[in-house]
């Protein structure tokens, strides 16, 4: 019996050829917009994350403290929750900054002696919401000159974040919700051509499982062929995108999306298109189906 | 076998297409219901096949009301009927062959017994030579007794035709009366709406005559105007 449902499922897709491909791009051309969109959110989150990341605080120190102070504020630091990573720069250290940074402009070191930039800290934290306690931690340390965080600035920075993300997300959800509309539609439309056949099966004595399984499995080889087809594109074309993407975002260390990533990403498309392909067809056979 | 018992149907725009219809089929009968376009002979096969359900009165198939049946009681109900359509509801997208068969399909019989039942009922109806080709390569009278072959594919105990003769060329249609009369000698019980006179005339079966949803005559050797 199964092997009978089969057989008519493929009947079905290679007898209404033109209208199968039709329903076929369709679903590709959706699945393709959305998952684009997807992977464009993820990419954008993770240079939010890097450049969420980079914010920081700087603590200079008087020159009164000694390394060993301030190698012990850092461990201090570094046990605390939410602190990422804790950068000691000597007094040595950032002369040897500055010197290289002014390499070409000899008039601006002569006569600066080699001790005069004071030693620091620069501390990440894991979100922007740790920042402003890292600041308070310093400003009330007797061996700190000065606090560099500029609040302000932070504050703006981490809602644009939050915006950009939360936009992003909406689109997402929106061009998700789009396809599947238009999936559930497109399937729906190819069902409605064989309404008659439904009808006719229902007289016939059909049960209702045998009426419906054939357009199931019909529509989920639709939504599984437009998912393959799109994710596929997708796949070939993130390795030919991304080295823009990178020489764009140069400071950004952006991973290359890994095999696993791609095929990943294929397999999901694949499990969406056959869920959103048959639930589409289950819908449209039942409206049919009241004889 | 088929019992009406003051069966009425009326739509809800205000339409009576049957008004307190009674009669009865025995086994192995050979019924014409006739009557002019609106009579309510469509209704009434579309009653027999649960399309419908009557708005009054009762309707009974072997014993069992037609109307209260659900589920499997309905499946079995309509498995045991044959129905040849006025438009005869053949697949355009499947074959003569597939088009037969499909109603041997959906009662789960094996592959074995559908090549070799379809071929002979299809040989029946003289279908033989063209049981690969598509309802649209077919002509009128060919889609018609094609419907024939998919009604009685399965063996029905009752067929009921939807004016079988309505599209067809004289010749086709009285070959296809033919047809239901030896399917009748063979025992199936045969219920046709038409209202093809000159046919009716012919064949002195029971004529069961309706006017505006009412029977207006019932005669066992009947003709269709009088």
């Amino acid at each position: 019996m199964l092997r009978r449902i089969i057989r008519n499922a493929i009947l079905g897709i290679t007898r209404h050829g033109g209208l199968s491909l039709t329903t076929v791009l369709v679903i590709t051309l959706t699945f393709g917009a959305t998952s684009g969109l997807a992977l464009f959110a993820f990419g954008a989150g993770k240079i939010l994350d890097y450049y969420e990341s980079r914010a920081l605080v700087i603590a200079f120190f008087k020159d009164s403290a000694t390394e060993e102070q301030i190698l012990d504020l850092r461990d201090e630091l570094l046990q605390r929750a939410g602190v990422k990573e804790v950068a000691y720069t000597s007094k040595d250290e950032a002369f040897a900054l500055y010197s290289e940074q002014f390499k070409d402009k000899p008039e601006l070191l002569e006569g600066i002696p080699t001790n005069v930039l004071p030693a620091s800290l620069d501390v990440r934290t894991d979100s922007l919401d740790d920042l402003p306690g890292v600041a308070e931690f310093f400003k009330g340390n007797e061996l700190v000159e000065e606090v560099a965080f500029y609040q302000d600035v932070v504050e703006r920075f981490k809602n644009l974040v939050n915006i950009t993300r939360m936009a992003l997300l909406a689109l997402v959800l929106l061009f998700a919700g789009i396809s599947t509309v238009v999936v559930l539609t497109t399937v729906g439309l190819i069902i409605h051509s064989m309404e008659e056949e439904i009808e006719i099966m229902a007289l016939l004595g059909a049960t209702k499982t045998y009426v419906r399984l054939p357009f199931i499995i019909q529509g989920a080889i639709y939504g599984f062929l437009a998912a393959v087809i799109s994710g596929g594109i997708l796949t070939l074309a993130i390795p030919a995108v991304f080295p823009y993407i990178r020489s764009f975002f140069a400071n950004v260390p952006l991973p290359d999306p890994s095999v696993v990533f791609q095929l990943g990403l294929v397999g999901l498309e694949a499990l969406a298109g056959i869920f959103i392909g048959s639930l589409g067809s289950w819908l449209a056979v039942n409206r049919y189906l009241k004889v | 076998m088929i019992s009406f018992q003051e069966v009425s149907k009326h739509y809800p725009d205000g339409t009576a297409a049957l008004d307190k219809v009674s009669f009865e089929v025995s086994p192995g009968e050979f019924v014409f219901v006739v009557g002019p376009s609106g009579a309510g002979k469509t209704t009434l096969v579309r009653l027999l096949t649960r399309e419908e359900i009557p708005t009054e009165g009762e309707l009974q198939v072997g014993g069992r009301s037609v109307a209260e049946l659900g589920g499997r009681e309905l499946l079995q109900h309509r498995r045991e009927l044959g129905v040849v359509h006025q438009d005869y509801k053949l697949l355009p997208e499947k074959t003569a062959f597939e088009n037969a068969a499909l109603a041997l399909e959906v009662l789960g019989r094996p592959d074995s017994e559908i090549q070799e039942i379809v071929p002979h009922v299809l040989a029946l109806v003289g279908l033989e030579e063209r049981m690969h080709h598509f309802p649209y390569q077919l002509s009128g009278g060919e889609r018609q007794r094609l419907a024939f072959a998919r009604a009685l594919a399965p063996e029905p105990k009752i067929l009921i035709a939807d004016e079988p003769t309505g599209n067809i060329d004289p010749e086709s249609a009285w070959s296809a009366i033919k047809l239901l009369e030896k399917i009748n000698e063979m025992g199936t019980t045969v219920l046709v709406a038409t209202h093809a006179a000159e046919i009716v005339d012919r064949l002195g079966k029971r004529v069961v005559g309706l006017e505006k949803g009412k029977v207006i005559k019932d005669q066992k050797k009947g003709k269709y105007a009088s």
